[in-house]
């Protein structure tokens, strides 16, 4: 299978899997949102305590272990890290910050709409308008800089922490929150989730599938390779939506979303200037830790650090609407990331370009 | 014809793709670029990239990790 043959099968598959988790269990239109499971796995561990959005989500360890087995066949493992590690646990902050103020992920952007809710159509065009700004600074020479080999056993934390997350998911100790109401007591059944995670992983690995990543290379080279992926998932998962009679268009009375139309916007903007940022949106992120990469470990850890600051504080919406301190979070995190982007622009350039050199 | 060098070795993507894009828009016609780059993804990157601007991808090789690659800009 050639790479465009394969990312437009990924693709498709991830759109048939998130349909089929929703008929299985989970939550409505959140077949395989990656913001809402690490919201609900931070939840599981009790850094934060809404109790109707706990539970160690199976799907995400997964996704972490096929990509973890994948990239060790394929040879693609490699401890690296050290390249602005702060920088990238704040953007993974704040970027979770836009995405619980949106209620999802770039993932859930394409499940919403593919069951015809409209608001994720305003948060689309506020990703598309993050992304576009990441771009002016990446063209400018914005660069995180470079990794540098690590340990292998660095490398090999995060898909151990992922196992030690599977294992507390078995034994169900007492320390770990589960929720009895609420999207997270709606749950596929284990099996199935930790099966779609891994397929999802292994080919998300293979095909580098990521949403950040195909606006980007849409807006700087008009490639659609990535972008690709990312139709073929909105088609599949329409037509599931479509036989399962679960296809509703409109604005109001959407499944766990709200129809603020400015702050659906906004969030997704700052979601996508902090994820263009990274390098790419947090399924990206997921697959790159599982590839040894500390760096995307340690973004991960930032993304969970929001999840638990963002419910600590109120400030993640919910069907009702964005609270004050959501909308004030979205405005300072896009100053806050919008900052990173200028000062790390100017700072790649005070170097002098020195990634380059004249052979004649 | 000017040969530039560019170390793009522990770049992320998209990092190696966009010193690319942005050393051949300061290149004549004619002028080379070569690449190092240790992202494993670059290797399709370049293909594509080379493919939409009408550069030519003249080699490009794998060695411990490190992929080299030499575009010609048209």
């Amino acid at each position: 299978m050639n790479k465009k043959h394969l990312i437009i099968f990924t693709g498709g598959i991830v759109g048939i899997l998130g349909v089929l988790l929703v008929a299985a269990g989970n939550p409505a239109n959140m077949g395989y949102c990656i913001a809402c499971f690490l919201r609900d796995i931070t939840g599981a561990l009790g850094l934060h305590r809404t109790e109707t959005v706990q539970y160690l989500r199976p799907e995400i360890m997964g996704l972490v272990l096929g990509a973890f087995i994948a990239a060790l066949a394929s040879g693609e493992f490699r401890a690296v890290g050290g390249s602005n590690t702060l920088t990238r646990f704040t953007l993974g902050f704040f970027g979770m910050l836009g995405m619980l103020v949106f209620l999802g992920c770039p993932l859930r952007v394409i499940f919403r709409l593919s069951a015809g809710d409209l608001n994720a159509l305003v948060g689309l065009l506020g990703l598309i308008a993050g992304v576009f700004l990441g771009t002016q600074f990446l063209s400018r020479g914005y660069s995180l800089g470079r990794t540098i080999p690590q340990s292998q056993t660095n490398g090999y934390i995060f898909p151990l922490f992922m196992l030690v997350l599977l294992a507390l998911l078995l034994a169900k100790p007492a320390f770990i929150f589960f929720s009895t109401k609420g999207p997270g007591s709606q749950r596929a059944a284990l099996g199935l989730a930790l099966a779609a995670g891994l397929v999802v992983g292994i080919l998300a690995q293979r095909s580098r599938l990521c949403m950040i990543g195909g606006i980007r290379d849409f807006i700087f080279f008009r490639d659609t390779y990535l972008l690709s992926g990312f139709l073929a998932m909105l088609a599949a998962a329409t037509l599931g939506n479509l036989v399962m009679g679960k296809f509703n268009p409109g604005f109001a009375n959407q499944p766990i979303a709200h129809s603020e139309t400015l702050w659906n916007f906004l969030s997704l903007t700052l979601a996508g200037l902090a994820f263009v940022l990274l390098g790419g949106c947090p399924l990206r992120q997921l697959i790159s830790a599982a590839e040894g990469n500390g760096d995307s470990a340690i973004t991960v850890l930032g993304i969970i650090a929001g999840a638990a600051f963002s419910h600590n504080f109120s400030l993640a919406a919910s069907p009702a609407g964005v609270p004050m301190g959501g909308k004030v979070a979205v405005i300072l995190g896009l100053l806050v990331v919008a900052l990173i982007g200028t000062l790390h622009t100017a700072q790649t350039k005070n170097r002098g370009g020195a990634l380059n050199g004249t052979l004649s | 014809m000017a040969e530039y060098l560019i170390n793009a070795r522990g770049l992320q993507c998209p990092g190696p793709i966009v010193q690319l894009f942005n050393q051949s828009k300061q290149c004549a016609e004619g002028d080379v670029i070569k690449i190092e780059v240790t992202d494993p993804g670059f290797k399709r990157d370049v293909q594509a990239w080379c493919k939409k601007t009408g550069n030519e991808l003249i080699d490009i090789t794998e060695k411990d990790g490190v992929i080299i690659a030499t575009i010609k800009k048209n």
